[in-house]
């Protein structure tokens, strides 16, 4: 039997585990989660690695576990508002008010969107997807992309109102009438 | 296009997350592999995975429900398996009045999943009379048991948080449990004996409960992968320091570890008692677990297939080509002559999903429209998470 290339698989995580982190974060709102998240997702990646033959396949299949997996999470329990105030870590932006602020509205407010809705802003909106890309990852049409990104920013408007401007945003995707 | 959004994202996850476990992740990935292959190998015995249906009993049963039985007594020690909804045992069939994904065999009876909803499988108790009892739910399939007592357990995601839950079935009663992570790293990797094998999240082993006492000691680590246990034998992946698999190894309180090189591994189950180890390997495959020499079991160890579980001390259950398309046979084979009983023939023609009992493997195997020879044997597939997120 032929070993699976770990030399491969540990590079490609190395190289890309800090991006899917804050991914999976933005998605789940919850660090210990999203730990979990990555690792349950790359597990799999590892699992299919020898048909995904290269890191960008490889970072496209990881961000669909993650995707799914988070949905799948949400479906099942709604935990999510369940869960007590968190243990945030350090980091290069911790201990700036606006910084600490920031994070704690706008994780806020990702939390209060359906969890398809959240996954496309996150995935059109932070991890730049095209429309089709988004569509390809969530298994859904195009269309319901469209419909799912209209509803979240919209949604997202309504609850940071000033704290933050979509409105280019919104005219240039026609995401809202 | 605004930044703005994307620019608050990016500052919101502006964190220090913890490394990832690459063990943790290459070890539980392996044994994913090891399952799908072993089941990759027995499906491919019938030329293509199918969903089993129309199982011919080729003796003791007249196939109908609910047939006489003048023995009250619910019997675990024989072959057993399910067709949809239907226990079969070589006595007399029961209708669960459910589809059975997957069980188990304990002294007291049968552990099963079945689907109750589009990402959640119930876990029932049946000892033999009345209706199967909804113990628990889950979302990964995979049970461990002990077939000659009466604990059996699994991934219990009935309340909020996760946990790995062990019952004693002969009084109905959870007798252990523990918060457990994801599916991935179930905590259970074998009950023996009274005890439960307890794994960190690579699946090796790190402890040993007695579901008696509650009592734990500890195994060490022995950073090898985890196969079976019975009494004082446990198996491991036998690897190259590539990864690459070679076997099986058997260590014991006595003597020095038993080496079984087969350039296979992942799969492997002691007989009660631990005198002999079904290994999977292209062809039915028993070794000696105080030598490691394999048996010569004749005409039955050129039969493409493997033994799955053993009824008892000496009869190993294995699945095997029925020298025809679509089919598979079911044996009870005597060891260590390898004079085999046919039980039964698996028609694999349409929608019926068949289970056979204390495999790792989920044996289900259901039909791909694209992929003929696709089998589904994990509840894990990246487009299909069925995973609960434990606290």
């Amino acid at each position: 039997m032929v070993a699976r290339d770990r030399a491969a698989f540990a590079e490609f995580v190395a190289a890309r585990s800090g991006a899917l982190h804050r991914a999976a974060y933005l998605m789940v709102g919850d660090v210990g989660l999203a730990q979990d998240l990555v690792q349950e997702a790359l597990t799999k990646t590892y699992v299919a690695w020898p048909r995904l033959r290269d890191p960008a396949n490889a970072e496209a299949y990881t961000r669909k576990a993650i995707t799914n997996t988070a949905i799948t999470w949400f479906r099942r329990k709604s935990w999510y508002g369940e869960r007590p105030a968190e243990f945030v870590p350090e980091s290069a932006a911790a201990g700036h008010a606006d910084a600490v602020a920031v994070r704690s509205t706008l994780m806020g407010a990702l939390a209060q969107l359906p969890p398809r809705q959240r996954a496309v802003v996150v995935l059109r909106y932070y991890e730049d997807l095209t429309e089709a890309q988004t569509a390809a990852v969530l298994g859904c049409a195009v269309g319901t992309v469209k419909s799912q990104g209209a509803a979240a920013l919209g949604k997202l408007r309504d609850l940071m109102g000033d704290e933050l401007d979509l409105t280019d945003l919104i005219n240039n995707e026609g995401a809202l009438a | 296009m605004t930044t703005q959004l994307k620019t608050l994202m990016d500052r919101a996850a502006d964190l220090d997350f913890a490394a990832v476990d690459l063990d943790a992740i290459t070890g539980a990935g392996d044994r994913t592999v090891r399952r799908r292959r072993v089941a990759t190998g027995v499906a491919g015995l019938a030329a293509a995975a199918v969903v089993a249906t129309g199982a011919v009993l080729l003796g003791g049963d007249d196939g109908d429900t609910k047939t006489d039985f003048s023995d009250d007594s619910f019997v675990t020690d024989v072959p057993m398996w399910t067709e949809g909804s239907v226990l079969h045992t070589p006595e007399r069939t029961y209708d669960l009045g459910i589809d059975v994904l997957s069980f188990v065999r304990t002294s007291e009876g049968v552990v099963f999943t079945s689907q109750i909803g589009e990402e959640t499988l119930g876990v029932y108790s049946f000892t033999g009379e009345g209706e199967p009892e909804l113990i628990g739910e889950t979302g990964d399939p995979h049970l461990r048991s002990d077939p000659d007592g009466p604990f059996a357990g699994w991934l219990d995601q009935s309340g909020d948080r996760a946990e790995a839950v062990v019952i004693d079935q002969e009084s109905g009663e959870r007798v252990w449990s523990a918060p457990a992570r994801l599916e991935h790293s179930f905590p259970i990797v074998a009950i023996d004996s009274g005890s439960a094998y307890l794994a960190d999240a690579d699946e090796h082993p790190t402890h040993v409960v007695d579901l008696g006492s509650g009592e734990e000691d500890d195994l060490g680590s022995s950073g090898l992968g985890f196969v079976d246990a019975e009494g004082e034998l446990t198996a491991y992946l036998l690897e190259s320091p590539g990864g690459a698999d070679l076997g099986l190894e058997i260590r014991g309180a006595d003597g020095g570890p038993v080496e079984i090189r087969n350039d296979d591994g992942g799969y492997g189950v002691f007989s009660p008692g631990g005198r002999w180890i079904s290994a999977a390997a292209e062809d039915v495959s028993v070794y000696d677990t105080a030598t490691g020499e394999s048996l010569d079991l004749g005409a039955t160890g050129d039969r493409e297939g493997f033994g799955y579980a053993w009824a008892d001390v000496d009869t190993l259950m294995v699945l095997t080509d029925a020298g025809e398309a679509d089919a598979l046979d079911m044996l009870s084979c005597e060891i260590p002559s390898g004079d085999c009983t046919p039980i039964a023939s698996f028609d694999l023609a349409s929608g019926t999903v068949f289970a056979i009992p204390d495999s790792d493997i989920l044996w289900s195997i259901a039909r791909d429209e694209g992929s003929a020879s696709e089998v589904e044997v994990e509840a894990s597939a990246a487009e299909a998470s069925s995973t609960e997120r434990p606290e």
